[in-house]
């Protein structure tokens, strides 16, 4: 059973939000979709490799050059806020 | 469009009988008029295709196949000063500053970028419904879902707006919206098509892939954009690659074919499973082998995708913040707020709830029971392919349950939505080839036979789905609004 603390425990980690009126049936289908996942519980699996990507390739290298990727000025247009060609951010130290 | 697949237009090009610029006018032509009905794009990009066909005619030269040729992108690919959204509002300001490999290859073999289209938001759906923007209608009854989530790229070609364009498919989501639309998509190998700027949704199983009229067009497609690229780490090496169209006209005399059993029991409407043993029928008459075969674990295969692609996407979209790019909220006091609101108000539902699910299954005291496990009946859905790819060259099945279903019916209810992808999902998570091929109507809709290869091995499929298409003729049917 998934509560409805700890749907809102999962959304802090990913930085989500759900008012109380949402977290009603957004609780519900989480519920019944873990439910879901759940049957998977029955499935023999011991001993079996995991599979994390389906080629067959393996740690590719390439040598270590700088290159200039994109300029400044051009990655700075799709910046919400600039400032003195920074990107401005909310102060994160306290004054 | 005066014409009915890529080849006739080269055709026509290549003998000066049109000029480029003529086809770019006919195309916006037709799109404004079509677009109404059908809402397949989010964005046009006519001023400079007009100034690009206008240049192409000026070097005169056709010879390359898509030279001059108007075709159109999912707004998950980004092109390069175009707007590329995802479908998302976080994204909805977003115009990048490079194209991805896949357009950059298509612009260098001459074609002309029309304009990027409709998808459920971050290609998560089955149904295109889940864009921030608009409901894109499908092609044959607009009352209808084109499918998902690369809906507008089935509905733009179906309805002949473009001849051609480029989905993505994560877990059906080329296949399903060309068999709802009667065209033909095809998703390739995991690591044969580049997918360095390709919006990430789940990394492991994304792939980009052509979507046409005809079988041939689609592997002239396939040549043109597949090719290892060393800016995508998973790309695979060059000597997995051949010319698609090589085995073309071969027929099918041999071939040894697996039915998959599996696929026409479960949730599959008896008229769909028919249509595919009429399929088998055709080609044994032709000379191939048939058998039955079955693939026990593919059962489980759609909350398995469902942990893997929901977990990769949580950590894929950790990147929108609004810091760097996209929307940022106009309501916070402080960082936190700033990274929370913007994800809350950007993102949509669907994304949200899999951010959420998979957030979950990657957590602290849930990892083994749901990611890990999940991961290790990967393996053994991957296996279950191994086994029978030892005795056959291709499998064929249904690429859907049903045909088409109705817009907002299935909306309230996400598990019944996932379902739906039960018989696409499988191949993703093996990272194998696979195509949807018009195989005829039920109840008035268009369905998909799909057709799944070894990997690498999509010439095979291009071979089976010419004959088929030779021999049943689908293909020529188009619906009314593309009469």
């Amino acid at each position: 059973m998934v509560t409805k603390e700890e749907v809102k425990k999962i959304a802090t980690l990913a930085k989500l939000k759900y008012s109380d009126k949402e977290l009603e049936k957004f609780s519900n289908q989480f519920q019944k979709i873990i439910n879901y996942f759940d049957t998977l519980a029955k499935v023999d699996t011991k001993g079996v490799k995991p599979t994390y990507q389906s080629n067959d390739l393996y740690n590719i290298f390439r040598d270590d050059i700088p290159i200039v990727s994109q300029e400044r000025e051009a990655l700075l247009k799709n910046a919400p806020t600039v400032k003195n060609n920074l990107i401005q951010v909310p102060a994160i130290i306290e004054e | 469009m005066n014409f009915n697949s890529l080849t006739d237009l080269h055709q026509a090009l290549k003998n000066k009988e049109i000029s480029a610029q003529e086809v770019v006018k006919q195309t916006f032509a037709e799109i404004k008029e079509k677009e109404p009905k059908i809402a397949a794009f989010i964005s046009l990009n006519e001023e400079s295709s007009l100034k690009y066909a206008g240049e192409i005619d000026e070097k005169g030269d056709f010879s390359n196949f898509l030279t001059g040729i108007p075709l159109a992108i999912k707004d998950n690919i980004v092109t390069n000063g175009i707007t590329t959204t995802a479908a998302s509002k976080i994204l909805e300001n977003f115009v990048p500053i490079y194209d991805a490999t896949v357009v950059k290859k298509l612009k260098n073999a001459g074609a002309i970028v029309t304009g990027k289209l409709n998808m459920d938001e971050f290609a998560m759906g089955s149904s295109t419904e889940t864009s921030a923007f608009k409901i894109t209608k499908n092609a044959w009854d607009q009352t209808k879902v084109p499918g998902g989530s690369s809906g507008g790229s089935a509905a733009a070609v179906a309805s002949r707006q473009v001849l051609g364009s480029l989905g993505t498919d994560t877990g059906g989501s080329i296949r399903q919206p060309a068999a709802f639309n009667g065209v033909v998509g095809l998703k390739p190998t995991y690591g044969a098509v580049s997918r360095w700027g390709v919006i990430a949704f789940a990394s492991s199983l994304d792939q980009v892939g052509p979507i046409t009229t005809n079988v041939e067009d689609n592997a002239h497609l396939l040549n043109v954009i597949a090719g290892h690229d060393e800016k995508d780490a998973t790309s695979a090496n060059e000597s997995c690659f051949s010319d698609y169209l090589e085995d073309l006209n071969k027929g099918v005399k041999n071939l040894k074919i697996g039915i998959i059993k599996d696929y026409l029991t479960e949730g599959v409407m008896p008229k769909v499973a028919e249509s595919v043993k009429n399929a088998a029928t055709i080609l044994e008459k032709a000379g191939a082998k048939i058998e039955e075969v079955s693939l026990p674990n593919i059962k489980y295969a759609v909350p398995t995708y469902y942990i893997i692609a929901s977990s990769e996407a949580s950590t894929n979209l950790q990147r929108y913040d609004g810091i760097r790019y996209g929307y940022r909220t106009p309501n916070y006091h402080n960082l936190e707020e700033l990274y929370v609101n913007t994800r809350t108000e950007g993102f949509g539902e669907e994304v949200k709830r899999r951010i959420m699910l998979g957030t979950f299954s990657l957590s602290t005291g849930f990892y083994e029971a749901y990611f890990k496990k999940a991961a290790q009946i990967r393996t053994l859905i991957t296996n279950d392919f191994k086994r029978v790819f030892a005795n056959y060259d291709l499998l064929i099945g249904p690429t859907t349950p049903t045909p088409a279903f109705g817009i907002g019916s299935k909306n309230d209810d996400p598990l019944q939505m996932y379902a739906n992808d039960i018989l696409t999902i499988p191949v993703n998570l093996a990272g194998l080839p696979a195509m949807s091929l018009p195989n005829g109507f039920v109840d008035g809709l268009p369905i998909g036979l799909q057709i799944i290869g070894k990997r690498f091995d999509e010439k095979t499929i291009y071979r089976l789905a010419k004959f088929y298409e030779d021999e049943t003729k689908f293909y020529q049917q188009k619906p009314e609004i593309a009469r």
